[in-house]
């Protein structure tokens, strides 16, 4: 077990949201969708999961509001942004619900503000230079790109049919491309100041290759099966690669 | 302005514990907490490794390294190095990790939840201390000055140049013992105080410069 266990949780869980909004504001659904307080619900759900798993890296969670107090910290910063887009995701799900779709305005604020929280993910971690394997300009895309591919990679499986339309297909595999390059140059980063890597090369064929591969079949011959083994392939792979990442903590 | 810092002459250091052991005491440290770490190294790259040390799981302090006649026998105390640009200071999300005015870094154990950020932001390894579980001691009575940092768990702890002692006109525990009189302390804005003269003319060494957080522990070569 990594000792940052519960920061694995909150940048994957709370990473996944963020990219599920941004790939909501990038490619809205072209008709109105049956269900269109899933999206917002599903983010909602994943961001709060992992905010309360990140009160478990805390010794003295009760005090957690504690850690408001120095907006120059990553971690403050990370619960500004959090706090920030729960409440907008909130207002998200209950306009969605009640009037069957969220203004666009709403949603691309949002989606900004989840950019900004996976780019504060990464920047936090390089603040480091205690731990050299993340004092390092890979970490942040290292995040970034992660959450906007698994983002991308469960709205394939929330709004049908997606995953099928050109624009959609050719974005996620430029992104599972960067992924790839960013994976590559974190693990060749990770072997330089002797931290383990194995776990960054794994990731690499399970997320972007095998995520590539699903994208670019589904572009030809569309199936039911390829978004839940797009998404299950790209979150098992950055999942494997932040194991590698989290690996390394000093703690 | 003050700004306190220290002065190492490593060619005095004889690797004796004194320092290691006065804090020890004077702080009133629980079994698994240490400030200050005199390490053994076999060669002179002060920044790669600190070297071993039995605190840390060494099996002996005084092994030298290489093969003779060319052997290597150093000795590397390692401290908070008090710095001018703190890299935890920074991420300390609750302000519990402060800079006095006098250059003094210390932890707020009221306002610390353990969140382990300035342990991971630190570039010197193993100056900061998490008490993970409640405090267990050596001794059954309370050692050390009465003014002695309190041990809570779930709080960083890390040296605090003893600023309990010098705020009543004393020096840091650790000054007191060495036997060496490797250690220099005082005002580095003061031309006439002993770190000031220490540090003049000759070759020193800041650890780990290239992470930018500017120590004030001076390590004469």
């Amino acid at each position: 077990m990594i000792s940052e266990f519960p920061l694995f949780i909150f940048t994957t869980l709370g990473g996944l949201s963020a990219g599920l909004v941004m790939a909501m504001a990038l490619f809205p659904p072209a008709e109105k969708p049956a269900r269109p307080w899933l999206a917002p619900l599903t983010a909602l759900v994943l961001l709060g999961l992992g905010m309360l798993g990140v009160l478990f890296h805390l010794s003295k969670p009760h005090l957690f509001l504690l850690a408001l107090r120095n907006p120059a910290a990553g971690i403050a910063q990370e619960a500004y942004c959090g706090i920030l887009m729960g409440i907008l995701l909130l207002v998200m799900l209950i306009v969605a619900w009640r009037k069957g779709e969220a203004p666009k305005a709403l949603v691309w604020v949002t989606a900004a503000v989840s950019l900004v929280m996976t780019f504060i993910m990464g920047s936090a971690y390089m603040a480091n230079v205690g731990t050299a394997a993340w004092a390092n300009w890979t970490t942040i895309p290292l995040f970034v790109v992660g959450d906007i591919a698994m983002g991308l990679a469960l709205w394939a499986v929330l709004a049908k049919g997606t995953l099928d339309k050109r624009p959609f297909a050719l974005t996620t595999i430029v992104v599972l491309a960067v992924l790839a390059v960013v994976m590559l140059l974190s693990a060749l980063h990770f072997g330089s100041v002797d931290a383990d890597a194995v776990l960054f090369y794994a990731g690499l064929v399970v997320a972007p290759v095998a995520g590539i591969v699903i994208t670019a079949l589904a572009m030809k011959n569309p199936a039911s099966w390829q978004p839940t083994a797009l998404v299950a392939c790209v979150v098992i792979g950055v999942c494997l690669s932040r194991w590698a990442f989290y690996a390394a903590s000093i703690l | 302005m003050t700004r306190y810092g220290m002065a190492i002459d490593l060619n005095r250091c004889v690797g004796c514990q004194a320092c290691a052991t006065a804090c020890k005491i004077a702080n009133n440290l629980p079994k698994d907490i240490v400030y200050n770490v005199v390490y053994t190294k076999t060669d002179r790259d002060w920044d790669s490794s600190f070297g071993t040390a039995v605190v840390r799981g060494a099996v002996a302090n005084d092994n030298a390294g290489g093969q003779f006649p060319n052997c290597v026998l150093e000795f590397l105390p390692v401290q908070c190095q008090h710095c001018e640009n703190p890299s935890c200071l920074r991420v300390c999300p609750t302000g519990a990790t402060q800079k006095r005015e006098d250059g003094i870094v210390w932890v707020d154990g009221e306002l610390c939840i353990g969140c382990g950020s300035c342990i991971m932001a630190c570039p010197y390894d193993g100056v900061r201390s998490m008490n993970e579980d409640d405090p267990e001691y050596y001794l059954d009575v309370v050692v050390g000055e009465y003014d002695a940092p309190a041990h809570e768990v779930g709080v960083v702890e890390k040296c605090t140049f003893c600023k309990n002692l010098i705020d009543r006109g004393e020096v840091p525990a650790c000054m007191q013992l060495c036997m060496g009189r490797a250690r220099f302390w005082g005002d580095l804005d003061d031309p006439e105080s002993d770190v000031s003269k220490a540090i003049e003319g000759r070759e020193y060494h800041k650890l780990r410069e290239g992470a930018g957080t500017d120590p004030n522990v001076f390590y004469l070569i």
